[in-house]
Order: structure tokens, then sequence, then C-alpha cells
């Protein structure tokens, strides 16, 4: 895995290639790769499925109840996801969730004994119609409201702890070391750094060219100033070589 | 054929996951118990159709009311003896044999009506009025069984019995040699379910229904023959009694 520095500089030198009178910090740019990079795992969730190179385990993550909360559902237990998680369809964010079984050195590992099914609050109901369905300790099932996640089936059970593995993105807020490692697929920095640099361009492009220089008041300029895919032409250059050419056919 | 060789329900998870592409059981929306909702009631199919669960209640005989209710999951009453001695260890026994409507309503003596025997007057549509009083009967009626009063003599009753592969709730018991058209009737339910989500999953199920259900080599008929033929102990004997038979 490549490191912030190596990709930040990498970008920075390329776009200071293109926009050398621009002021772009590092910070911008790590910022521009971090978003990037949490965008380029969901896509890799939805394309080749869930890997284990973006999963994290939390192995003890306290179970809750509320009894007197005026916001929250009363009398449901429930665990506060502890990190902020990819929102895939089905909750795959959440790769699993199991509490420790006691069990000999022989027997499945305790993390597979017991893993929670996902359902919603609407499908609830229709689990309890089928005694192989319905919610248990044998056969728990859990669903997400905002940060919370419910669990079901265990009314009956006092649980301290559960242990969760999640699918984390980089957290903007907590990363900031440019030594650190990005998250991300070695496969995937040629995709990160193409979809940086565009981002940077139509960041830097855009804006400039929509500013209303008062240089030409023609019915071309004003649709010029319209917001237009950024092309590999620099628009600024263009614009220079128009003046020139209008001084240029002045001067004829 | 027989088998004293089962299965478990996670050794056909194991085929049944990998055939509809649901190893975390997170793809499709379906959820571990409904695999086992699904094998349950394959083994409940197999059962009706092939009555390869042959099962067997002691209990004590109801001698107050003279009637009990069938033995949950049966379909099917093959054998029926009362016994006297210890439960489980018959000591003197007699058959039970079936009376057409029969029926004491579960009262014992008092509620009975029969077609023949003890009645009050001849019939004049029976040419022949018998007595049944050393015979040993019942009948059942909305899943009560009804016996005879003279049944009273013995403690204990034994039911020979076809179940339906096991109770509604509990971990299904899977003979070996059902493990192939268990894993496709799942496999075919399951597909059968996604094609109503989502129409490209039809050929899919097609697929599946075929391999489950073909007339000459689908995995159901191929189980049904299995459990239908003959043992080789069976057949060399049927063989030995036919061939001794002085024609």
């Amino acid at each position: 895995m490549a490191t912030y520095r190596e990709v930040v500089y990498d970008i920075s030198e390329s776009i200071s290639q293109t926009f050398d009178d621009k002021n772009v910090s590092l910070r911008q740019i790590a910022y521009w790769v971090q978003m990037t990079a949490n965008k380029l795992q969901q896509q890799h969730f939805q394309k080749k499925g869930t890997s284990g190179m973006y999963l994290t385990i939390f192995p003890s993550v306290p179970v809750t109840i509320d009894m007197s909360s005026t916001v929250f559902p009363n009398g449901r237990q429930y665990v506060v996801l502890p990190d902020v998680i990819h929102s895939l369809v089905g909750e795959l964010g959440i790769e699993y969730i199991t509490f420790s079984r006691e069990s000999a050195c022989c027997d499945p590992a305790a993390f597979t004994q017991a893993t929670f099914m996902f359902t919603t609050p609407a499908k609830s109901q229709s689990l309890y119609y089928d005694p192989y369905t319905k919610p248990s300790e044998d056969n728990p099932y859990f669903y997400r409201v905002g940060d919370r996640i419910y669990l079901l089936g265990l009314e009956c059970v006092n649980l301290d702890l559960l242990e969760m593995g999640l699918y984390t993105p980089i957290d903007i807020e907590k990363e900031c070391d440019l030594d650190q490692q990005i998250k991300l697929n070695a496969e995937l920095l040629s995709v990160l750094k193409y979809e940086v640099t565009n981002l940077s361009r139509w960041s830097l492009v855009v804006p400039s060219d929509r500013v209303n220089e008062g240089a030409d008041m023609s019915t071309q300029a004003i649709t010029q100033n319209k917001i237009k895919i950024p092309t590999i032409t620099p628009p600024q250059q263009s614009q220079e070589n128009k003046r020139h050419q209008e001084q240029h056919q002045q001067q004829q | 054929m027989n088998t004293g060789d089962f299965v478990s329900v996670n050794n056909l998870l194991a085929d049944i996951l990998t055939f509809v592409n649901d190893d975390t059981m997170r793809n499709h929306g379906f959820n571990r118990g409904y695999y086992i909702s699904g094998v349950q009631k394959a083994l409940e199919a197999l059962a009706l159709q092939t009555y390869f669960d042959v099962r067997t209640e002691d209990k004590e005989f109801p001698k107050e009311k003279l009637a009990t209710e069938i033995p949950k999951g049966a379909f099917n009453i093959r054998e029926i003896y009362i016994y006297n001695g210890e439960l489980c260890k018959p000591k003197g026994f007699a058959i039970v044999q079936w009376k057409r409507l029969y029926n004491n309503k579960g009262k014992g003596d008092k509620g009975t009506s029969k077609r023949l025997d003890s009645r009050s007057s001849r019939d004049p549509f029976y040419p022949l009025d018998s007595t049944a009083s050393g015979v040993y009967y019942a009948n059942i009626q909305n899943g009560t069984l009804m016996f005879s009063s003279n049944c009273k003599g013995f403690d204990y009753l034994r039911i020979v019995y076809n179940g339906m592969g096991g109770a509604i709730g509990d971990e299904p018991i899977i003979p070996r040699l059902f493990r192939e058209a268990i894993v496709d009737y799942v496999v075919e339910r399951c597909f059968r379910a996604l094609k109503a989500k989502d129409r490209a999953y039809r050929p899919l199920w097609s697929d599946a229904y075929q391999v489950l259900n073909d007339p000459k080599n689908g995995s159901w008929i191929n189980a049904e023959r299995k459990i239908k033929s003959l043992n080789t102990w069976q057949r060399d004997t049927m063989q030995e009694y036919l061939g001794a038979m002085n024609y």
C-alpha cells in the first residue's frame, strides 16, 4: 500500500504542471484523496464484493438498553456502531456480529457459532411466522436504525459485549498523517490518481471560467460562462489565444 | 432400501448456499432459518411420497376414555398393538384391527356407535350380524384413535406409523441417501422465490427445476427409486420364498 505522502506529492506535481500559478495545499489534495478513496472502496464492494482488506474487527462493543428514553424505543438491546461504516444494500457494511459462547478447544471458533442475521423492523414480523426463522438465542437477528444496531431474539438473554466486523471507510477527521498508508488496493491507485486529478481540474478550472472579466460582452462570451465539462486544453490558454486572435484581427 | 446414516442440516447448507451464491446468507435476503425450513419441507414431501419415515410410539393405554390422539406428525398408521408387561417391553400382546365407522367420541364405553355388533335391534340391510367380542379394534376420526372396550384389559399401547420427517421446528434428521434430492429441492425453492423479485433468475430457476424434476434422471425421482427399492437382503429372502413354493 502507498502512503498519503507518495500519492499526494505525485498528484501535487501533476497539478502544478498545468496550474502553476494556483496554490493548492497538500491538505487539500489529501482531502480529495481520502474522499475519492472512499468512493473507490464503495465501488469495489458493489462490483467485486466485500474484501477483508477493508474489514475492521471490534472485539468488545458494549450492549446497551434504554429504559426511559423519550427519543428511542425502550427495552430493546442495542449497540452503537463503534465507527462509520460503508452504507451498502442489506447492511453489508456490517460483515458480522457475534457473541462469545463457551466452547471447548475442538469446537468451531467461538465467533462462528452464533452469527446475527440481517433484518429490518418491518421484516421482523414475518420472521415469527416460521419456527425456523423465529428470532431466538440460537437464531438472533439485527437491524440498523441510524448509528444503532438493535438486536432481536435475545430478549431473555443479558449480553454485555458483542464482537463486530465492520467495513469502515477512511475517517477524514481522524487520518491526518501523511505517512499513514492509504486503505486502498494497489491496483486502484492509478484510478485514484486519475479521479483526484480530474477532481482538481474541475475545481480549479470552473471558478476562473465563471468570472466575468468584462473583456467581451458578445453572445459568444456569455455562452462560455456556462459550466462546462473541462477539456484537456486548459480554458485559460484558449482565452489567451482568443485575445491574441482578436488583437491580430484588430491590427489587420 | 433402508439407511441408518444421517447427515446434518449444516452439511446440506454447505452445498445449498454455494449453489444459490449466498455463502454469507446476505445476498438474497434469505436467512438461515429460511434454508432450514426448506430442508424440512423437502423431507416432509419425501416422507409423504415414499413413506420412508417409520416411527414407533409406546404409551399407556387410555382405559378411561378409550381414545387417544394419534402421534404428532403421523399421517399413516401402519400397525397398532396393545400389550401388558412394562412400557416398551411387551409381554403378551394383541393386534388391534381397524373397524370401519367405529366411534366412541372419546367417552369410553358410553359414547360408542358402530356399524356392526351390539346394536339394539337387527339391521335389515345386513344379512348377517356378527359379534366381534374376541376382536380388538379401533378407528380414527379427526386425529383421534378410538378403541373398542375390550382393549381395556391391556395396559400399554404401541403405534407404528409413518411420520412426516420430524416435527416442524425441530432440527431435521436427513437420511444420507436423500442428500442430493433435498439440496436440489431447496435450491429450486430459492430460485423460485428470487424469480419473483427479479426475472433474470428465471433461467436459473428453470435449470434447478429440471435438475430436480427430470422424470428420467431427476434427483427427486432418483430418491424415490432408492427408498422404494428392496434391500439385497429382502430381495434374496423373497427369492428364496418364491423358489421354495411348489407351483
